[in-house]
């Protein structure tokens, strides 16, 4: 398996580790994240989230570990010719138009003229800023500078995308526009690192999450790993009789009736043939089965405070 | 070379919109158009006040000598000398101000996050920066060094070399402190690195030893930082000021031996401050 970032034992620790008021960031984080991934991730306001980002792309320097990105030592400049990176705080050289901006990190990217031109106006159009890109950068919104943030990490095509909130600052239709984005950026098959707090984003895009705390990962696995039962399953029927209901109460399961559709939730999974039999008893339509799943909510809730919401 | 030319273009432009640096800039282009009208202005007073007193006799070179020590007492020399000295001065505020503040603005503002993420090295945002400085010193001093010219054809008739000299002691003397004091901003807040980078001459430790002539292990001491610590004095001798003063008084010209000696020690110092910067950026965490 062909891996876009992994880590070792990476460690942080802001101040002098000997000393008592030092703060250990990052502790011992050890992870993979495979190439043509989305990795979600997660974790509470000073999990670490940011700080292992910035010791990805050698912003920091690890106080002990080591990883790779894109196959290269971490904070080695030839593993981030591939690599688009958006921070939480997008804080732009402020002398600068959109497009000027676009074409000084172009220049850093090494593109060429040419085809840097022809990409500034791509993405430019992506993000919606075809309009304002001979503005300058003071006259922007906050949604404006996220965009043209989103833009300037999308300029070399990158095959590793690093996303810190990538939608903060951004009103609905600009989140669902830049989900639009990323989900077409999956399709690609490009590996999308994305830190979020907005948790029905990071569900709905990625296949892999890392929730951490403390600067531990707490969970980490993939959707599908993490999307444990909830031990509950539900039958949706209609037009169940009175008397059906009762039998079925009476089994110990839970009814939700609304309108004419009625749903039946089994906890104890030995009563689900005894039931789906009442229904068929009594000629009521079976119209699904299902197993409840925790919402991605739920299991970073569980996570971190180890407790239901 | 690409990401050094991009940085140093990008650091350049933004110079260009700071108020401030434009201010000096600006003074000193002003200080040095007053420095030709002051010079015309001594070059015709000389001339009348030579005819007045020699009343038509040939002019030696003594008897202007004599001459413009009188204009000098009369108070235009004292101007002169303050118009080449803000020169010189703004040159050093325009070096503290843009090298102190280079890399720590990056850093304290987050612009430096997206530079990092691109595929550039530390060094590469190191020397990007150094180049901007530069290009900007050595304008400056091309610019000064032109009006000193203009001054000395005017006067002189002629193209004095000590003129051409002057200016590139000048760059080498402001480029030195513009490394000091990059260094310096790796380690302190940039103001506090320009105050250190403008007292920490080993001139001053020449004085400080005098007076304690007596005491030899902290003479000795002192001497020692004569020698370790960059010296700006040996920029000193020709500067701008001196060369204004040389269209007056006969001072001995600057030989092109000079010159390679005094650029020499600038580069020593420059490179030595160049690689302290290099490896204390590449050591730094880059958030503020």
């Amino acid at each position: 398996m062909k891996l876009a970032i992994e880590t070792d034992n990476l460690t942080k620790t802001y101040g002098n580790p000997k000393n008592l008021d030092s703060v250990k960031a990052v502790q011992g984080l050890t992870m993979e994240v495979p190439s043509g991934a989305v990795f979600g991730f997660l974790g509470p306001n000073g999990a670490g989230k940011t700080t292992t980002i910035y010791l990805l792309l050698g912003i920091l320097k690890p106080t002990s570990g080591k990883g790779k990105l894109l196959g290269r030592p971490l904070g080695d400049p030839r593993g981030k010719g591939k690599l688009g990176f958006l921070p939480e705080s997008v804080n732009l050289h402020l002398h600068h138009t959109g497009i000027s901006l676009l074409n000084y990190y172009g220049e850093l990217l090494n593109i060429n003229p040419v085809r840097r031109k022809e990409r500034i106006h791509e993405v430019l159009e992506q993000v919606g800023l075809k309009e304002s890109g001979n503005k300058f950068i003071t006259t922007y919104s906050k949604g404006m500078v996220q965009r043209l943030g989103i833009a300037q990490a999308l300029l070399n095509e990158p095959d590793l995308l690093i996303l810190d909130e990538p939608t903060a600052n951004l009103d609905p239709i600009g989140r669902k526009e830049v989900k639009d984005l990323l989900i077409n950026i999956r399709e690609a098959g490009k590996t999308i690192f994305i830190s979020s707090h907005i948790l029905s984003d990071v569900e709905s895009l990625c296949d892999r999450v890392c929730i951490l705390k403390g600067g531990k990962i707490i969970r980490a696995g993939t959707m599908e790993e993490l999307n444990t039962n909830k031990g509950v399953i539900e039958i949706r029927t209609k037009n169940l009789p009175e008397e059906a209901g009762q039998k079925i109460t009476g089994l110990g399961a839970e009814i939700e009736t609304k309108s004419d559709e009625n749903l039946i939730l089994i906890k104890n999974k030995e009563q689900e043939f005894g039931i789906i039999e009442i229904i068929r008893q009594f000629e009521c339509p079976l119209i699904s089965i299902s197993e409840q799943k925790n919402t991605l909510e739920e299991i970073f809730y569980t996570a971190v405070k180890g407790e239901n919401p | 070379m690409t990401p050094v030319i991009a940085i140093s273009k990008d650091t350049i432009r933004e110079m260009t919109k700071r108020k401030l640096i434009l201010a000096i800039v600006i003074a000193g282009i002003l200080t040095a158009i007053l420095f030709l009208i002051f010079s015309g202005i001594v070059g015709i007073i000389s001339q009348k006040l030579v005819h007045s007193m020699l009343q038509g006799r040939s002019v030696s070179q003594e008897e202007i000598k004599i001459l413009t020590q009188e204009v000098n007492q009369k108070g235009f020399g004292t101007l002169v000398t303050f118009f080449s000295i803000a020169i010189d001065l703004l040159g050093i505020f325009l070096v503290l101000l843009t090298f102190s503040t280079f890399l720590p603005t990056e850093i304290d503002r987050g612009t430096i996050k997206l530079i990092i993420s691109k595929p550039v090295s530390r060094l590469e945002v190191v020397l990007g920066k150094f180049l901007a400085g530069t290009i900007v010193l050595l304008s400056y001093s091309i610019l000064m060094g032109v009006m000193l010219i203009l001054g000395s054809i005017y006067l002189n008739g002629k193209v004095d070399y000590s003129d051409i000299y002057g200016c590139i002691l000048m760059f080498c003397k402001l480029l030195m402190m513009g490394s000091i004091t990059m260094a310096m901003s790796m380690m302190m807040r940039p103001i506090l690195a320009s105050v250190v980078t403008f007292f920490l001459s080993g001139d001053i430790f020449v004085w400080v030893a005098t007076i304690f002539y007596s005491s030899k292990p902290l003479y000795y001491i002192f001497v020692a930082l004569y020698y370790i610590l960059p010296s700006y004095s040996i920029f000193e001798v020709h500067n701008i000021k001196n060369l204004f003063l040389s269209l007056f008084v006969k001072i001995p010209p600057l030989t092109s031996g000079d010159i390679f000696y005094k650029a020499g020690y600038s580069m020593d110092i420059i490179l030595i401050m160049l690689a302290i910067t290099v490896i204390l950026f590449n050591k730094k965490d880059l958030i503020q």
